[in-house]
């Protein structure tokens, strides 16, 4: 799937709401909240700067409909429909 | 051109729906096709299709001549017509329990399948009669490795607060819900749970860490959303929560507070059995002679005479303004495995109207389907004497909806009305049978009447006059310019 702009997300998940699901989440959501501090830590004593949403130029795409990269490798798959579409 | 893309499916890139001709289909957008791909051949659509627990959808190729507007490349779906749209802001408590549930199970159930729902809206779920189908189909995506629920505050908001807000606080959430399309924000919600709410079961986590961390999350620039990707959140930790979800919703209660509701109606109206046969007979009498389309029960109660008459109908829509009447009719019609009744619950006096962005995002209750039978019975003198809606005026928009009528007339002499006047200054002069049938007669045709045996309410089956829909809609107009509403 490389990098395409399949998962446009259009609502807003909250960094609250995110947050809070490390501690829903169990023992495995407390694992992921040490690696955070964890990286955290490691980022300011490597001089790193914060990271960004890497996709959200993609969002902004898919709303501008600048698509035309995507839309062509898309493309190929259509071709190769699983079930064979009826005709209306 | 394309004959009508649905106003409400603008929020998704990923795709829109369309009517065409009566039938409902959904144009996937190029970048979302691999997805629809995807599903398909994991098994994991025809799965969820075969437990019912999506609409039914096929792939169908449109031809251009139809719809040029169309663009090349695009996948479109055709999915089941649903009967009757309704909102979550229409339904019960149970209802809406009903489709938290089956999005949970939903998720629980594409997590094994390496897929998950992007987002939690509660309009992508409708109802068959008492069954709650998931809609849109876009909605199922691969899960983005490391990511967590994006969809999780959008459920909270749109299911689990509702639904605590009625069970913890007594409070029915279909005004709230009507008003806020989005649903219940964790910070407005969190300040009606007091310190004793903060121990009932989801209220510490759900409710009050997501409102603290709400508030302290807002203003932070960093991406959280990148910075949990890269610590690798796993599916285990949205399983938890999903499963923990599941557990505390089903176990939420709600009870009607005592003397306040409906539910017991049937089991203490005033007039005798044998005046209740006598209308039951009226009933099957009337609807036994055609099969209707849909039928409209309009103050239905628990749905006695909403299931009386499933067998002459393709589907019925019984509304009651009584959000625990709905509930009940909802449980009895379930158990009884009655595939054509849906209920909802709705306030005559003010129903559903069009809303949302350019107020045409959600529709209003009379643009969803006209019913081509309408049963108002026991209703008249609540619509006149409690909501002080003239009688004239009801009657003229039952006419408008355009379908037959079987209405119940309940006189002055009752024991119901003398209760509704008990502590009123009775200024409804015009609540008389004889008012109440010019005003019929002037709209309707009368097909055949009883007076029922207690001698204090009387049943008419009448059908609507040519034009008088027309004529209606410009009386109405003219009413509501003037100051005097003529009673």
């Amino acid at each position: 799937m490389g990098n395409l702009p399949v998962f446009a997300l259009y609502t807003d998940p909250g960094a609250g709401s995110m947050m809070l699901q490390l501690v829903l989440g169990g023992l495995s959501g407390l694992y992921v909240y040490f690696r955070i501090f964890h990286q955290r830590a490691r980022n300011f004593f490597l001089g790193k700067p914060e990271q960004h949403l890497p996709d959200a130029n993609h969002n902004v795409a898919l709303r501008s409909g600048s698509l035309d990269q995507s839309a062509k490798v898309v493309g190929e798959h259509s071709s190769q429909a699983a079930n064979p579409a009826q005709k209306l | 051109m394309i004959s009508s893309f649905d106003p409400a499916s603008f929020r998704d890139p990923a795709g829109h729906v369309f009517s065409l001709q009566d039938r409902i289909f959904r144009y996937v957008h190029a970048a979302s096709v691999q997805d629809w791909r995807d599903l398909c051949n994991s098994g994991l659509f025809a799965h969820l299709q075969e437990k019912g627990f999506v609409v039914a959808t096929r792939e169908v190729q449109v031809d251009p001549a139809l719809d040029p507007d169309l663009p090349s490349n695009s996948v479109v779906l055709e999915h089941e017509k649903v009967p009757f749209i309704s909102y979550p802001y229409e339904w019960s408590f149970e209802m809406l329990r009903d489709a938290a549930l089956l999005h949970l199970e939903l998720m629980e159930t594409c997590l094994g399948k390496d897929f998950i729902l992007k987002d939690s809206s509660a309009y992508n779920i409708q109802f068959i009669g008492t069954r709650a189908v998931f809609i849109d189909i876009l909605s199922f995506t691969r899960p983005k490795p490391g990511e967590p629920w994006l969809g999780y505050n959008q459920f909270c908001k749109m299911f689990l607060f509702p639904l605590m807000l009625q069970a913890y606080k007594e409070v029915p959430f279909q005004s709230w819900l009507r008003s806020e399309l989005e649903g219940i924000d964790p910070v407005l919600f969190s300040k009606l749970m007091g310190t004793r709410d903060l121990f009932r079961p989801g209220v510490l986590m759900h409710v009050w860490l997501q409102a603290v961390l709400q508030n302290k999350f807002a203003a932070k620039k960093r991406s959280i959303r990148t910075e949990i990707r890269s610590a690798q959140f796993s599916k285990a930790a949205i399983l938890n929560n999903v499963r923990g979800l599941s557990r505390l919703i089903r176990k939420l209660d709600t009870k009607p507070p005592s003397g306040q509701t409906w539910v017991n109606y049937s089991d203490q109206h005033s007039y005798r059995t044998e005046a209740f046969e006598k209308k039951e007979q009226f009933i099957r009498e009337a609807i036994g002679k055609k099969r209707y389309r849909l039928v409209w029960d309009l103050g239905c109660n628990t749905g006695h005479f909403t299931e009386l008459a499933a067998p002459f109908a393709d589907y019925l829509v019984a509304m009651d303004a009584d959000p625990f009447s709905i509930d009940r009719l909802f449980s009895l019609v379930k158990e009884k495995k009655i595939p054509n009744v849906l209920g909802l619950v709705m306030n005559l006096a003010n129903p559903s109207p069009d809303h949302g962005w350019r107020a045409c995002e959600r529709q209003a209750l009379v643009s969803r389907g006209r019913p081509d039978m309408i049963f108002c019975l026991a209703l008249v003198h609540h619509m006149a004497i409690t909501e002080n809606i003239p009688v004239r005026s009801f009657l003229q928009w039952l006419s408008q909806l355009g379908g037959e009528l079987i209405i119940e007339f309940v006189s002055r002499q009752d024991a119901m009305v003398q209760q509704l006047l008990l502590n009123k200054e009775d200024t409804y002069e015009d609540y008389h049978q004889s008012h109440f049938e010019s005003c019929l007669r002037e709209l309707f045709s009368i097909r055949t009447h009883l007076m029922l045996p207690s001698g204090t309410r009387f049943l008419y089956w009448a059908t609507p006059k040519e034009n008088s829909v027309a004529r209606a809609g410009q009386r109405t107009q003219s009413e509501a310019s003037s100051f005097e509403i003529p009673r």
